[in-house]
């Protein structure tokens, strides 16, 4: 019987070509993006799920109220450790992270590396395995260090790196001490390296911390004890900080599980909102989308040819099959041909996947030899079977036999209707998409359009390091003197990131009790200039001015928040210290480029600076000038390899994951209307030849080639339309909703609507006029010759 | 074999009610070969689908070997279609992805028959019929005759009690239509029981008795001698 069934299967496939290449075809490429979705999701939803312990280990966050606004952040100060290690026995481990770049040395090689620093509690809270080493011990010794495999390879190649010595940043001597696997992709957290913290208290700025309750720099990650509930815990820690402070600032620490960390890491006002969770949501559901529309195919291109298939279900009846037995083959035949598909679409897979590198699947790999993975595929391919053949089947297997033998069975007004309905839905979902697609490009053009507030552009950041900052004036004068550099700055934070957010700033008229926090970028000669900050109020740190040690320039945000009409000459206190705003700037874009710029403040100061940022005259040939700035560098900073970051890359990372649902959406957009039209076009062409007969009198009695055309086309037109019609308040709706998470934010525009609806039109009507125009083309005496 | 009494279709669409079969009664004998004849819409194919259970009447009895069968619910009567009713049409019907052996062999799969057993029927059975040098062609490979040869061993293979035949040479020129005369005659020979529609008087001659229909009723049987 089964034999009997796929043999059917096969060969109705094989005498339909064409349909049953648009079908299988459709189908596959529907599978091949949904399990490509389906790998995403799988790779996404693992992060940190490797980790023995995952479900006792928690980061510790907290929730802050400045200048009004309720802000949730991960940095903590550094005494809360021994407040936490001495009185909560419901912490089993507790460890410190801090991250940094630093430069390793070992024989000839040097690179520059991330590594943490943790407490000796990090290899057994987390599934680093050592390779060499041991865990228990191998950060007990402050001047220890345990690399990665790569790390080690890439320092030591093929000798035992254990006991080997390293110079860290050109100065501090540690050894090896162990040697830890590489960290899997889906680790939140990497490295290449990691370092004992207790290295850390040499430093004067640490050791002043272990006091400081308001300094936050720290990342904490907890292990509760087995059997300790973390809530409680969380509860019980919330008042910690806030105990310690005692100023009334508002500091509330909780705990969040570290497995949330990956997908569930935004908060606003104080509420988590989510983060990736939410695309992974959003693709789930276009995931499943674009497989129903390649489902909706089959469906229809099935029963569009069911009058064909009618005479067979007569025969099979009549020879004595029942019902029940026909739905089986047809869903069979159809689940046999989802299997053809889903061969295909692993091959459309392995093609898919390099030109997907930039959309967020670089890490994603279908496994050949994972079995589970095969299983789940598996019953994947046989639901998508069901599902598209399900229709087709009840459909077919109703067929009452004397009809269908006789010949007078027509397709009735419900199967025809249901087919169109198909389409509507198919439309439906592609003009959703291409809507979706362009609003989150313009999304991403509303911000990168932005008023940055300085100049991104021809301008290099390079890491600063104790010999740089040492050489710092002969470094520049180095480079000035090439030709190719404009103008040279060095500066506490990156102009794309915030490091020093600052609390404790008074004034005159500032509200009693008012807490405030600024952005503070700390600088000396030559900022304004070196980053193209325009200044709108008053003047730059100048040489000429002896005074200007204590000088400060403020942001028009921060000259909003202080409220002085006249902010020039007027003091600003921090602590005993007192500043005088020397100059208003215009804001700059810093932290994200979706939110309103905060409050900023720039500080003189030339002994708090880590980055170095390089202006090239904007005529200089950039490989040219490289090669000119590289070998000076190197001169005076001879522990770092030279490298460099460009300032408007940095800023386009800032679009990383917009830009990956960007591209991704309208991948996913193109490939909706591609696998609709490969239906569209099927179902026309059987159309047009089941109509050829009309057409041919339509023909003999004097309808021209466009009457026919219209006659053809236009229902398909109407369908498209009212597609539009139900996809624009849909898409609305989710859209207004994507665009709730930014501040700075577009307002959805009508003509958004009208272009997608008219791109699916046209497209639509370009796919059904082929075949329209060639039927009402045909010779008429044919077609009726034919009867 | 066949006893039918007070039978009544009646199709209703939108706008109109046809009486298909007006009260008819009709008796059919085990081994009995009968046609049916009458004018086009007379009822004729509708009176031999309710026979072969293909369709079910509004009113009436039907019983077939003493059962009445007239309100059979659908598994029922596909078994007992597919063990004792063979169908041959006036277009052929068969299918055009299987080939003739395949075509033939269908019932048989049906009905349960193992695949060493099934081959040797279909073989039998293709051989009577002289089509065997044909078994692996498809369907529109064949000429007109030679495909409905391959209806008729369809609906001999599983050897039904009863063979139905809706204008079997309808579609047929008349040396292929007089071939699928004698081999229905032989098959009545053998013992099955034939009914079948005709609008041929020359194949009505090969029949036992002629019931003449006009309006879904029967109004005149001529035995033939
Ligand atoms: N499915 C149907 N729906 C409506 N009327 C039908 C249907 N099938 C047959 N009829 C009507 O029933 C009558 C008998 O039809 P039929 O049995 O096919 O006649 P015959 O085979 O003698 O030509 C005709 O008037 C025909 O129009
Ligand atoms: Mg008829």
């Amino acid at each position: 019987m089964l034999k009997n069934y796929f043999k059917t299967a096969w060969r109705s496939l094989r005498q339909n070509k064409g349909l049953a290449f648009l079908n299988i075809f459709g189908l596959a490429i529907g599978m091949a993006f949904a399990l490509l979705i389906g790998l995403w999701i799988q790779y996404e939803t693992s992060f940190d799920t490797f980790h023995k312990n995952k479900d006792r280990l928690a980061i510790i966050r907290k929730h802050t109220k400045f200048n009004n606004q309720k802000n949730t952040a991960v940095s903590q100060p550094l005494p809360l450790y021994d407040e936490l290690k001495r009185n909560y026995p419901e912490i089993k481990r507790l460890s410190r992270i801090d991250d940094g770049t630093y430069s390793l040395m070992a024989g000839n090689s040097k690179f520059s590396k991330t590594g943490l620093y943790v407490d000796a509690d990090f290899l057994q809270m987390f599934s680093f395995p050592l390779v060499h080493g041991n865990a228990a011990t191998a950060l007990n010794d402050p001047n220890s260090i345990v690399l990665t495999e790569s790390l080690a390879i890439a320092l030591f190649g093929k000798e035992d790196p254990i006991g080997k010595t390293i110079k860290l940043d050109n100065q501090y001597t540690v050894q090896v001490s162990g040697v830890a696997k590489d960290v899997p992709d889906n680790s939140s957290i990497t490295f290449d390296f990691l370092a004992p913290y207790a290295f850390k208290f040499r430093f004067n700025r640490i050791k002043n911390a272990q006091t400081q309750w308001g300094n936050n720099f720290l990342m904490y990650i907890v292990e509760m004890k087995e059997g300790s509930s973390m809530q409680a815990l969380s509860k019980k820690i919330e008042p910690l900080v806030m105990q310690k402070r005692k100023d009334g600032i508002t500091q509330l620490l909780f705990l969040q599980p570290l497995q949330q960390w990956h997908l569930y890491n935004e908060y606003k006002e104080w509420a988590n909102t989510g983060g990736k969770i939410e695309y992974i949501r959003l693709f789930s559901i276009i995931g499943i989308f674009i497989l129903l529309i390649a489902c909706i195919n089959f469906m229809n291109l099935s029963t569009a040819r069911s009058e064909k298939r009618a005479k067979e279900v007569g025969i099979r009846k009549a020879v004595g099959s029942r019902r029940i037995q026909l739905i089986a083959q047809f869903l069979i035949e159809s689940v046999f041909t989802t299997f053809v598909a889903f061969l295909l679409s692993i091959l459309l897979i392995q093609l898919f996947l390099p030109l997907l590198h930039d959309s967020g699947f670089d890490k994603i790999r279908f496994r050949f030899g994972d079995v589970s993975l095969w299983a789940s595929l598996l019953t994947v391919c046989i639901i998508t079977g069901l599902i598209a053949g399900s229709y087709p089947a009840l459909y077919l297997s109703s067929f009452i036999p004397v009809k269908v033998l006789k010949g007078t069975l027509k397709q009735g007004v419900a199967a025809i209707s249901f087919r169109k309905a198909l389409v509507v839905l198919q439309f439906t979902i592609s003009i959703g998409l291409i809507v979706c697609t362009v609003i989150v490009f313009q999304q991403i053009k509303h911000a990168k359009d932005r008023n940055l507030g300085y100049n991104p552009n021809n301008l290099l950041t390079i890491a600063s390091s104790n010999d740089l900052q040492k050489n710092y004036e002969a470094w520049k004068q180095d480079l000035l003197n090439t030709g190719y550099v404009e103008s040279v700055a060095q500066v506490s934070s990156p102009l794309t990131e915030v490091r020093n957010s600052w609390s404790d700033f008074t004034w005159q008229g500032k509200t009693p009790g008012a807490i405030t926090s600024f952005d503070v970028v700390m600088t000396d000669w030559d900022y304004e200039k070196t980053a193209g900050i325009k200044i709108s109020k008053g003047r730059g740190f100048s040489r000429a001015y002896k005074t200007d040690s204590n000088a400060i320039l403020i942001n028009e945000a921060a000259e909003k928040l202080i409220g002085y009409k006249e902010p020039l000459g007027k003091i600003i206190n921090w602590n005993d210290e007192q500043f005088t705003i020397i100059g208003v700037v215009q804001d700059m874009v810093m932290r994200s480029p979706f939110k309103p710029v905060s409050p900023s403040l720039i500080l003189f100061s030339n002994t708090n600076t880590s980055e170095m940022l390089v202006r090239l005259s904007t005529s200089a040939d950039l490989a040219k000038a490289l090669t000119a700035i590289q070998p000076i560098t190197e001169k005076y900073n001879p522990a770092l390899p030279f490298e460099y970051k460009f300032v408007d890359e940095e800023f386009g990372k800032k679009f990383l994951i917009e830009n990956q649902v960007g591209k991704l959406a309208s991948i996913l957009a193109g490939l909706a209307i591609f696998i609709s039209c490969l239906g569209l076009f099927g179902l026309t062409a059987f159309m047009a030849e089941r109509r050829t007969k009309e057409i041919g009198i339509r023909k003999v009695l004097g309808a021209s080639v466009a009457n026919l055309w219209l006659l053809l086309s236009g229902e398909f037109v109407l369908l498209v339309i009212i597609a539009g019609l139900i996809a624009s308040p849909l898409a609305f709706w989710l859209m207004q909703d994507w665009l709730q998470q930014y501040n700075y934010r577009i307002s959805i525009q009508g003509w958004v609507f009208v272009l997608a609806g008219f791109l699916a039109v046209l497209i639509a009507l370009f796919t059904v006029s082929t075949q329209a125009i060639k039927a009402a083309l045909a010779d008429p005496v044919k077609s009726l010759r034919s009867e | 074999m066949i006893k039918i009494r007070d039978l009544e279709k009646i199709y209703r669409t939108e706008e109109v009610e046809t009486v298909a079969l007006n009260k008819i009664s009709i008796d059919v004998k085990e081994g009995e070969f009968v046609a049916i004849m009458g004018p086009s819409g007379c009822g004729k194919s509708t009176l031999l689908n309710i026979l072969g259970l293909l369709d079910d009447p509004d009113n009436g009895s039907f019983l077939f070997n003493n059962i009445e069968v007239a309100h059979f619910n659908e598994r029922k009567r596909a078994e007992l279609r597919k063990h004792n009713i063979g169908f041959v049409f006036q277009s052929f019907n068969l299918i055009d992805e299987l080939t003739v052996f395949e075509n033939v062999e269908l019932p048989l799969i049906y009905t349960g028959v193992k695949s060493g057993e099934r081959k040797k029927r279909v073989e039998e059975v293709l051989d009577k019929m002289q089509i065997m040098h044909r078994r692996n062609h498809y369907p529109q490979q064949l000429s007109g005759g030679q495909q409905q040869r391959v209806a008729v061993a369809r609906a001999v293979v599983n050897n039904p009690k009863l063979i139905l035949a809706d204008e079997p040479t309808g579609n047929l020129d008349s040396s292929n239509g007089n071939e699928v005369m004698s081999l229905l005659t032989d098959l009545n020979e053998q013992g099955t029981t034939i009914i079948m529609v005709t609008h041929s008087e020359h194949d009505a001659r090969y029949s036992h008795r002629i019931i003449r229909m006009l309006d879904g009723q029967t109004v005149l049987e001529n035995i033939m001698v």
